[in-house]
Parts: C-alpha cells; structure tokens; sequence
C-alpha cells in the first residue's frame, strides 16, 4: 500500500477527507483484506472516511460469496459490518459494474452508484486519497 | 477541487491500469510513468492519444533509457524527469494516488 502525499493543510484536530480507493478483487491478493483492516483500524480516529469501489474492486460487494470454501475470510459480510463502525460512505463506480455485467439486485450494501463525472469529482475533494 | 497526481508503474501492452486511470482522470490532473509505466511514454502504445492531451504529463528519465526507450522516440508533449523531480511533484500537487 502507498500512502498518498499530503493533502491540503488544515488545523491538526480537523477530521481530514479519506477516501479509500478499492480496485482488486477480493480473493485473488491480500489487497481486499488488507484494505479492510486498514479501514477498521482507521475508524477509530474520527476521520471522513469513505470509500470507493472501482474496477475489479466491485467484485468485493458481491452477494452469496462462500468463502471458506477457500478458506478465506468472506470479505462481503466484513463489508456488511461496516455500519456498525460508522462507515457509511460507501460509494461504487457505475461504469466497473457494467463492464463486469454486475446488477445492483447482485449487491447488498446500500450504497452510491457513481457516473464517471461523479467519481472523478469525488476522487478530487479528498484530503488523502489510499490505494488498495 | 484538488489536483491529483497519478502513478503508473505497469505497462499499457500488458496492464489496463493507464486507461482506467485515464478514466478517472481530471482536467488539472497529472500523470507520472515510472517503472514500466514508461511503456506508456511511447507514441504508439494504445493510449497514446489520451496521453498527448494531458497538459502535466511525465516520464521517469532513468526508467526510459534503462528499458532501451530514446529520448526521440516518446510523445512531445511528455516530460522527462528524474526521481528527484517526482518527489518535487509529490509536494507540488495536493493529492496523489497510485494505480497499482
């Protein structure tokens, strides 16, 4: 993972604007998992944080994965917690979906479909920007 | 609204990481080939003409020639820089995001 550099100067104890850029399928790396866990951890500062699922990242929201059938964690439903953690923000990029043919019945999280112009924009307004 | 600073260290030939940051890129935006990424430096990749329309878009010097890629042989509108100038960059622009 790389940090982004420093974003726009504010005041030290001023949340800062964190978003954090989904792009890999869940399974196939530790990135998914990875980006979870720093998501979680990073909770616990009261930051603005919200993330983005773009490219091959939208696999992550999808329903009815099993998991353990690989043995590995089941990413969706760490994903379906995370309001419990006050992450709300939860945004996907609308072109990634329909390039992979993935409806929205197909996904559980309540979250915002963004247009190409949207996403950019959203991309633009943060403080941080981390890449997973 | 904040200009980002992308990094792409993969090639265009084998990767579609240059055309789905292509595809979330900004007007103010800037794009650095490193690694790679300079693959996307030549004139004929698949992307070339996206790239030509970028107002700040740069090469890693040392990454171009150590692969064997001319100076002569890139677009002109793409400007070699050494590491010492990404870092520069890096501060100059509010926000930057690898694509990896």
């Amino acid at each position: 993972m790389m940090m982004a550099a420093e974003g726009n100067t504010t005041t030290m104890n001023a949340p800062k604007k964190l978003l954090f850029v989904l792009r890999q399928a869940p399974y196939g790396s530790t990135l998914a998992k990875d980006a979870l866990d720093a998501i979680l951890a990073t909770s616990a500062y009261e930051q603005d944080l919200s993330i983005a699922f773009i490219d091959d990242g939208v696999f992550q929201l999808i329903n009815n994965q099993q998991s353990e059938l690989i043995d590995q964690k089941n990413i969706a439903r760490i994903l379906s917690a995370l309001p419990l953690y006050d992450i709300t923000q939860l945004f996907v990029c609308a072109a990634s979906l329909a390039e992979r043919g993935i409806t929205l019945g197909a996904i559980s999280e309540d979250i915002t479909v963004l247009e190409p112009e949207a996403l950019r924009t959203l991309l633009s307004q943060q403080d941080h920007l981390l890449s997973f | 609204m904040s200009a980002i600073l992308h990094i792409v260290n993969q090639s265009p030939f084998s990767s579609t990481l240059l055309k789905q940051c292509m595809d979330r890129f900004n007007n103010d935006d800037g794009l650095i080939l490193l690694e790679d990424g300079v693959y996307g430096a030549m004139s004929q990749h698949p992307y070339a003409q996206n790239v030509r329309n970028i107002k700040r878009c740069y090469a890693i010097k040392n990454d171009l020639l150590a692969r064997g890629i001319s100076l002569d042989d890139i677009s002109d509108s793409i400007q070699v820089i050494d590491y010492d100038e990404f870092v520069q960059l890096t501060i100059e622009f509010p926000l930057s995001h690898s694509w990896y």
